[in-house]
């Protein structure tokens, strides 16, 4: 083709931006991760072989935050999938033509995640929050003092979470709804199919592939949840909230640690690709549609 | 028919199915847009009210708030930051990606796989794993605490979300309109330019959401590579704020609200491109 050029020039600096500023860091920081490597003792910096590695293994405090990690996942990620696809599903029956009410559902998407961590602290302070007040004239327990709890921290920190994340699935899902023929509502709809029916026989076995997709999303993103995190309980009480990203955050730019706080990256993305790899097999979800 | 065959019993159940089916829809959006309202209107209540107990519903509005940390603190400062670094990325990553998105779906280099588990490796890898070598670089080449650090930085990472939109968009437009308008004496980057571009206005809008979003509201890099001084972002100074003050909850309320309501209005305008954006990929 004889404007080849044309077409290298206007590929180029996508190219060179994703080259030097994306492959680069990944590449020094595989090495950091190989390599003794405290910024605050420049001195002691050699080459330390799968050093980092074994140290996180052996070490509890990587376990406790991978296992809170692993808790948060899967609660969030189960309450979240749950609730987005009911909302998703009520919407199509009863809204499906009132767009812009669907885009109200969606507004929690583009909140700042600092933000949502403040507005959360503001709603659940003890003296004054809104929501302590709305839960004790409940008889509900779980707000104000709660929060400073570990278990209650915990709570608190998933639920945020999940107020965040579901309108992703309610757009998801609804989208995949959205994209399910009209004819094939009808047929089922002449053929005296009950609402549930039609959920449960036709929508959820044609939304597989999506709900793969869903899954995959949102299991990367609970994995790396931390900004709502460190506003809200910056990891405490103790270290009840500390999730491994946090933990890395830590070793690397408060401990300058950046040998383990590589490590811990590395790892966690080996644990990403695993769990990519089960859902490909599993729920024959393609990247393309991701 | 059949259900009016059935008579009184199936149709008074699904009434009370839609009743409590549309309650729930209702109570929801209640509960997941409550938290915004709430900081809103606190950050036009005096003082006084916002640390009532119990909380106060009707109050004397004030912009006392507004005033003590846009005019009388910095906070104007970080807002300026923050729309100028995520202006310049949006305006970048579109420019540089959707060059590339059109060569890519033109001249089938078979990227489009690579791209698309870029996309997904990017999502997957640890931010810590780049955010401490970008910060190393960055010290040894003075980008620290410069708006021109973090736009490169946030152009990386928002660059495959451009490409994998705008492909999509490019590949629903058919060749022969490139041709007919290189016939007519466009060159080829004057048919992409005057041509595809204007044609695909919609998937810019799309992209131009997922870019304005992750930029405006990054933490990490921004604290790490920017969190300093003259180039802070209004989510670090938010952060810190709530650090240093957590007893002023009307600045918080302010410098949040301040943070979010060019988002809301931003996402009122692109809203229905949102969802187009997301499955041109998708229904390749």
């Amino acid at each position: 083709m004889k404007d080849r050029g044309t077409a290298v020039v206007m590929v180029a600096p996508t190219v060179i931006v994703v080259a030097l500023v994306f492959i680069y860091p990944l590449v020094v920081s595989l090495w950091t991760s190989l390599q003794y490597k405290v910024l605050s003792q420049p001195h002691l910096t050699r080459f330390y072989g799968l050093g980092n590695y074994r140290w996180l293994l052996n070490e509890p405090r990587f376990w406790d935050a991978f296992g809170r990690s692993m808790v948060f996942l899967v609660v969030t990620v189960a309450i979240s999938m749950t609730l987005g696809m009911l909302v998703a599903l009520l919407l199509d029956h009863y809204l499906s033509h009132r767009r812009w009410l669907k885009a109200l559902y969606l507004v929690p998407m583009v909140v700042t995640p600092v933000v949502v961590g403040i507005q959360w602290r503001f709603l659940l302070n003890a003296q004054f929050g809104v929501l302590t007040w709305i839960l004790q004239v409940l008889h509900l327990p779980i707000g104000g003092e709660w929060l400073v709890t570990p278990l209650g921290a915990m709570f608190w920190v998933i639920i945020v979470d999940v107020w965040y994340y579901t309108p992703t699935v309610i757009l998801l899902f609804g989208a995949g709804l959205e994209a399910i023929p009209s004819e094939i509502r009808d047929a089922a709809r002449v053929d005296g199919a009950t609402a549930w029916q039609r959920t449960r026989l036709i929508f959820l076995p044609m939304l597989k592939p999506v709900l793969g997709v869903i899954l995959l999303i949102r299991t990367i993103g609970g994995l790396r949840a931390f900004d709502t995190i460190v506003v809200i309980t910056d990891g405490g009480p103790g270290r009840a909230t500390e999730v491994v990203n946090l933990l890395a955050y830590r070793y690397g730019l408060q401990y300058f640690d950046v040998g383990k706080a590589t490590a811990i990256g590395w790892v966690m993305l080996l644990v990403a690709l695993v769990l990519t790899v089960l859902y490909v097999r599993f729920l024959r979800v393609t990247a393309s549609a991701a | 028919m059949r259900d009016q065959r059935k008579a009184g019993g199936p149709k008074i159940r699904r009434r009370i199915a839609a009743t409590a089916g549309i309650g729930f829809l209702l109570f929801y959006l209640v509960v997941s847009l409550f938290p915004i309202f709430w900081i809103v209107i606190s950050s036009v209540k005096r003082s006084v009210d916002t640390l009532a107990m119990p909380p106060v519903w009707w109050f004397q509005p004030t912009l006392n708030a507004y005033l003590q940390v846009f005019v009388f603190e910095n906070y104007g400062r970080y807002f300026f930051n923050t729309t100028v670094i995520a202006l310049s990325t949006t305006i970048i990553s579109l420019a540089v990606g959707s060059m590339a998105a059109y060569v890519i779906d033109r001249y089938r280099f078979r990227f489009s796989d690579v791209i698309a588990y870029a996309l997904l490796a990017t999502r997957m890898i640890f931010p810590i794993v780049y955010a401490i070598p970008l910060f190393l670089l960055y010290r040894d080449l003075n980008l620290l605490d410069t708006h021109v650090g973090l736009v490169i930085a946030y152009t990386t990472f928002s660059l495959p979300y451009a490409v994998w939109i705008m492909a999509g968009f490019f590949a629903a437009v058919p060749r022969e309109v490139d041709e007919a308008a290189m016939v007519d004496g466009c060159s080829r980057f004057g048919a992409f330019y005057r041509v595809i571009l204007p044609l695909t206005a919609p998937g810019l809008a799309a992209a131009s959401i997922f870019i304005l979003l992750l930029a405006w509201n990054e933490f990490l890099f921004a604290l790490v590579l920017a969190g300093g001084g003259t180039a802070k972002t209004l989510p670090v100074a938010a952060a810190q704020l709530i650090g240093q003050r957590e007893i002023e909850w009307n600045a918080l309320c302010a410098v949040s609200t301040a943070t979010i309501v060019p988002l809301l209005l931003f996402f009122g305008l692109v809203h229905k491109y949102l969802l187009r954006g997301m499955i041109a990929g998708a229904v390749k």
